[in-house]
């Protein structure tokens, strides 16, 4: 276990109470990062590829955690200092306000970590603090090419192997997989439909399993495909139990919509106020959309703040975590849309914006991926609303 | 590609241009310049001058009274009369003259024409369209009224709502349920039905605008001469779709002039009110020019379809679309730039509850909220809503995969 | 006030407001204990309040009494909290003795009423008073431009309350009718093309109701601002959707439906349409260069 810096504070003890409140934390963060010349080299950095990226950004994840400021907000068991989720949501936001790209890895955690402290204990306690420092890399693999929105016909079967397991099949969309070093999977191990399904962690560097990047419309590997052939699964790595694995995506499902949702408007705030400072004659229709993103961007915020708010007391979510995930696609394409006709033809030719036109063009998934807009529109109206099931 | 009419239709459209010009009241300035009861009164008078000068039914076989003219020509008449701001018949017309009559000369038997096309020309019968019925909407095929043979008599009971002007009218043609044995598209026939027989009651539905638009049609026990059948027995539902493609193809036509007059209102009211100064307004009005211009063009193709094949198929879901959210937009836009106007009813209200206010209207609050609450919104959902339009266009366009539906005509 | 108050509140405002009669809606809430509730927990009380007018289509005029208010309360001028407030040339009653009138440079004048004629027309919502109100100032007091921009911050997140408060019951409205619904052998509702369209709504409203809530508590001009703007826009997309969920009957007088349509076209005119107010937002953030953030986690 890394020793945390005596830097952070001055004091040893480095639990919860040291930062009274999320507020004084974030203060705590921005001071940090305005004084730290390894944080002042990465204000304002783009990477030209993905892979680029993620080699420098897990070197910022390293110094988060040494310096301890990453730890706030996990519990001591998987390496963290205690704390609830609103003080990792304070890290995300001090991060954006300082134009520092925020790693995907804390977006992986910020999914899976929950779900392996609830129903994996051991496992959190074993891997999350390197995972948390970014020495290694997780991936989520749940879709597969004939199982998308209806997950629960996925077929990569996990069939009994003396003390483990071993597990045959495909996943697809598998975001940054290609540099995982382990996948969170969601399999058969029994009947079909959802109740035979089983989560495991699963290692991705042994024989049997083949990992294909899969390159997106921008250019970069955001996702690839598993290939999966007798791959080895040792017996402790069942995240809940057998069969249990329907339960355990539900339960990720408020984190993945809910957490995230607050995760990714501060991104919207830095990068909208960003192209704002570009000098440009703004035509009639410039104000109205700037105007209509930021009023989204607003109900987003408060309402992912409210969220937040509601994990960091241990509620159970419902199915009004879909409202959160559907105020964040309206959001986040307005958003694009937006800072695209604010910036006029220079957005789509001039090439200082590359890194903005691959964003603008991944907003585009938005209304996809973590479950499409059409399914969230379905979930809101019948667990929400009540309407009836189709026929 | 070739957007001219014919040399002849040309000649043709001249011939009625002049016609119409030598028929117009003095001073004529549309429709839409008399008040509500005026307009009424003039759509009355005006189609007996049609009638008297054989433009009404122009199309239709000399030997019932029609004019025995083209399809082509029918078109070019529905312009030349949109152009010149007056009404193509009375309101009751589109059931009575474009649906009934030309159900009955496709369908009907040589008695049926003789004795109907000749009164429906003169305006002595006005026949009202008897299809929707409370739980029979989206679905018209579910609908329940039935009518059973006694003798020589069919005997009709059920219950028909949103029949337009059913008070004006004299007859209903009804789609009634004929065989309950049958699939649910298969046991329907369409029987004529005077409005004076006993046990047919009609009772009017106050629309949000507060005008008796449409009734609720009763029928208890209502008998009607076994030879009032159009068409084949049980099946009416062929025959009653078999012409949906002719009103949309005709509308094609007078869309985008009706649309046109209504923006160039709306350009002035912009005008009036200060709102032609403010960008954003100006983008909007542009946005509209842009629509009405690439309705026209539609219609242009829609018509040539129409004219060549007679059928429209899934090209009337796009059209119906496309004007009827294009209006809603529109209408807004002109509460939006009333402003704080638009708070208060004021000036002549429509005469119509369909599309644009008349030729000739002014831009009072009362015609732009109207059209707005009313006509514009109601767009969407009269002859088959914007959700079954676009499953008609997924389906038979786009060829995607039907959805699953019961034929159960209980359900 | 806690989650439950606020309901208990509910409950009670609903029959009070639904209630069709002339006697004033000061009266009626005074009758309620109105004042103590306030004293509790005011900005939470008159959010609840405007919203639950929404919901029942409470008729009379709660906007012109909350503005006059604010004016005297951000002026120290109490006479003037029972003036007539006049927008855009109308009124939404009748003429007291003192009027409130707002001048193109952002400042509002109080003025007596005695060279102001109040005119009653037929306005678009029956159950909405409006007067067109003509007439020139004589002798006005003008207040400067801080104190209107008080009242009217306070008169956006209240409309914007009564606005998502339609949003409101107009979905839920229609989501009972399309589960009573049937065409094609099943519950209309149960049709994807209507269940996307009701969900859109309800996303919006809570959207919408998120930052009202937000500009209610904090008192902010820029929140109540954005409150507004989002739920006009709200308010218009649940009717829109719930019209074509109804269909043919959603046209008729005796339908609920068009009232909550006429109402939601009378409050987005008030202070502001959404439309005017979204490139409002848009042209300060351009002139800031700013994009300012609201609320945050506790």
């Amino acid at each position: 276990m890394t020793e945390v810096s005596s830097k952070l504070t001055g004091v040893t003890d480095l639990g919860a109470g040291s930062f009274g409140s999320p507020a004084e934390y974030a203060a705590g963060v921005a001071a940090f990062l305005r004084s730290d010349a390894r944080m002042q080299a990465l204000v304002g950095r783009r990477w030209p590829t993905l892979e680029a990226s993620a080699v420098a950004l897990s070197e910022l994840q390293r110094v988060l955690f040494d310096e301890g400021w990453s730890r706030l907000g996990w519990p001591e068991l998987a390496g963290g200092l205690g704390g609830d989720p609103r003080f990792r949501a304070a890290l995300f936001e001090t991060l954006s306000e300082h134009d520092i790209l925020i790693p995907e890895p804390y977006c992986t955690l910020e999914i899976l970590v929950p779900v392996l402290l609830v129903h994996a204990p051991h496992l959190a306690e074993r891997y999350v603090p390197a995972l948390l420092r970014g020495d290694e890399v997780w991936a989520q693999a749940f879709s597969e090419p004939d199982a998308g929105s209806d997950l629960a016909s996925l077929r990569t079967r996990m069939e009994p192997d003396g003390e483990g397991w071993r597990i045959t099949g495909q996943k697809v969309w598998s975001t940054y997989v290609h540099l995982a070093d382990r996948a969170v999977l969601l399999a058969r191990s029994g009947e079909p439909g959802h109740r035979g399904l089983t989560m495991v962690l699963l290692d991705l560097h042994q024989p049997g399993v083949e990992v294909r990047p899969i390159r997106a419309e921008d250019g970069d590997n955001h996702f690839g495909e598993i290939f999966l052939d007798d791959a080895a699964l040792p017996g402790d790595r069942i995240i809940g139990t057998l069969g249990q694995g329907w339960a355990v995506a539900m339960y990720m499902l408020q984190w993945e919509r809910g957490a995230w949702g607050w995760l990714q408007q501060g991104r919207f705030h830095t990068r909208l106020a960003q192209a704002l400072q570009h000098d440009v004659d703004a035509g009639p229709a410039d104000a109205a959309a700037i105007g209509r993103a930021y009023a989204r961007l607003a109900a987003l915020r408060l309402q992912t703040a409210h969220t937040v708010e509601r994990l960091a007391r241990e509620e159970t979510l419902g199915p009004e975590v879909s409202v959160d995930k559907l105020l964040l696609i309206d959001a986040e394409v307005a958003v694009w849309d937006a800072i695209r006709l604010h910036l006029g033809p220079a957005f789509d030719l001039d090439p200082e914006h590359e890194w903005l036109r691959s964003q603008f063009l991944f907003s585009r998934a938005a209304p996809i991926y973590g479950g499409s807009q059409e399914i969230q529109r379905g979930l809101v109206a019948q667990r929400v609303l009540g309407m009836p099931r189709e026929a | 590609m070739d957007l001219s009419f014919p040399p002849e239709a040309e000649a043709f459209r001249a011939e009625v241009r002049a016609r119409i010009a030598s028929l117009l009241p003095e001073g004529w300035r549309g429709v839409g310049a008399l008040d509500r009861e005026e307009a009424h009164a003039f759509s009355i008078t005006w189609r007996k001058v049609l009638y008297d000068n054989g433009l009404l039914g122009i199309t239709w076989p000399v030997e019932y009274g029609g004019g025995g003219r083209t399809k082509v020509e029918q078109v070019v008449l529905a312009q030349e009369l949109a152009r010149a701001q007056v009404p193509a018949g009375r309101l009751t017309d589109t059931t009575s003259v474009k649906m009934l009559g030309n159900t009955l000369l496709r369908w009907g038997t040589e008695e049926q024409k003789r004795e109907h096309i000749p009164r429906i020309l003169s305006g002595d019968e006005i026949w009202v369209q008897g299809y929707s019925e409370p739980e029979a909407g989206s679905d018209l095929a579910g609908l329940r009224t039935r009518a059973h043979r006694d003798g020589d008599e069919w005997v009709i009971t059920g219950q028909k709502i949103w029949t337009s002007r059913a008070q004006e009218g004299t007859g209903i043609f009804v789609l009634a349920r004929t065989n309950p044995d049958a699939a649910k598209h298969h046991g329907i026939s369409l029987l004529l039905c005077p409005l004076d027989t006993p046990g047919v009651e009609v009772r009017p539905i106050r629309t949000l605008t507060g005008d008796d638009e449409f009734c609720e049609v009763f029928f208890d026990g209502a008998r009607t001469p076994v030879d009032n059948v159009v068409g084949p027995v049980d099946g009416g539902w062929k025959v009653a779709n078999s012409l949906l493609g002719l009103e949309r193809g005709e509308e094609a036509a007078t869309n985008p002039i009706l649309f046109r007059a209504e923006l160039d209102r709306l350009v002035e009211l912009a005008r009036a009110t200060g709102a032609a100064d403010d960008p954003r307004i100006r983008d909007a009005l542009a946005w509209c020019f842009t629509r009405v211009e690439v309705m026209r063009f539609l219609g242009y193709r829609i018509l040539t379809q129409y004219l060549r094949d007679g059928e429209l198929g899934a090209a009337s879901s796009i059209a119906k679309l496309y004007w009827s959210e294009y209006h809603q937009a529109a209408t807004d836009l002109g509460l939006r730039i009333l402003g704080a106007r638009a708070m208060v009813r004021e000036g002549r209200r429509p005469y119509r509850s369909f599309r644009t206010d008349e030729p000739g209207a002014d831009n009072s609050t009362n015609s732009w909220i109207d059209v707005a609450l009313l006509n514009a919104r109601s767009g969407t959902v009269y002859a088959g809503t914007s959700q079954i339009q676009r499953n008609i266009l997924a389906e038979s366009i786009l060829g995607l995969p039907k959805e699953p539906r019961p034929t159960n005509p209980a359900a | 006030m806690d989650l439950d108050t606020r309901e208990l509140l509910r409950k009670t405002l609903r029959p009070v407001l639904a209630e069709r009669s002339d006697r004033p809606l000061s009266e009626r809430l005074d009758e309620l204990g109105w004042d103590d509730v306030v004293a509790d927990d005011a900005a939470l009380a008159i959010c609840t309040l405007f919203e639950t007018k929404g919901e029942v289509l409470g008729a009379g005029d709660a906007l012109g009494p909350l503005l006059a208010r604010r004016v005297a309360d951000a002026a120290g001028m109490p006479e003037a909290a029972d003036a007539t407030v006049v927008l855009d040339g109308f009124a939404l009653g009748p003429l007291a003795a003192t009027v409130l009138v707002p001048g193109a440079d952002g400042r509002v004048a109080v003025a007596s009423s005695s060279s102001f004629d109040a005119e009653a027309v037929e306005p678009v919502d029956e159950h909405t008073q409006v007067c067109r109100v003509r007439g020139s100032l004589t002798d006005p007091t003008w207040l400067p431009a801080s104190v209107w921009d008080e009242a009217v911050a306070g008169g956006r997140w209240a409309l914007g309350a009564e606005l998502t408060g339609i949003a409101h019951q107009v979905v839920v409205d229609a989501v009972a009718y399309t589960a009573d619904r049937r065409q094609y052998g099943r519950p209309i509702g149960s049709f994807q093309a209507l269940q996307h369209r009701l969900a859109n709504a309800h996303v919006s409203t809570v959207g919408a109701r998120g930052v009202v809530e937000e500009a209610a508590r904090t008192g902010s001009a820029w929140t109540a601002l954005v409150a507004k703007a989002l739920a006009g826009a709200a308010a218009e997309e649940a009717c829109t959707h719930a019209q074509q969920c109804y269909g043919a009957i959603g046209f008729t007088w005796e339908h609920s439906f068009h009232r909550y349509l006429r109402r939601s076209y009378i409050l987005d005119r008030l202070l502001g349409g959404w439309r005017e107010l979204e490139v409002e937002i848009g042209r300060r953030l351009l002139a800031d260069r700013a994009v300012p953030k609201l609320g945050g986690i506790a």
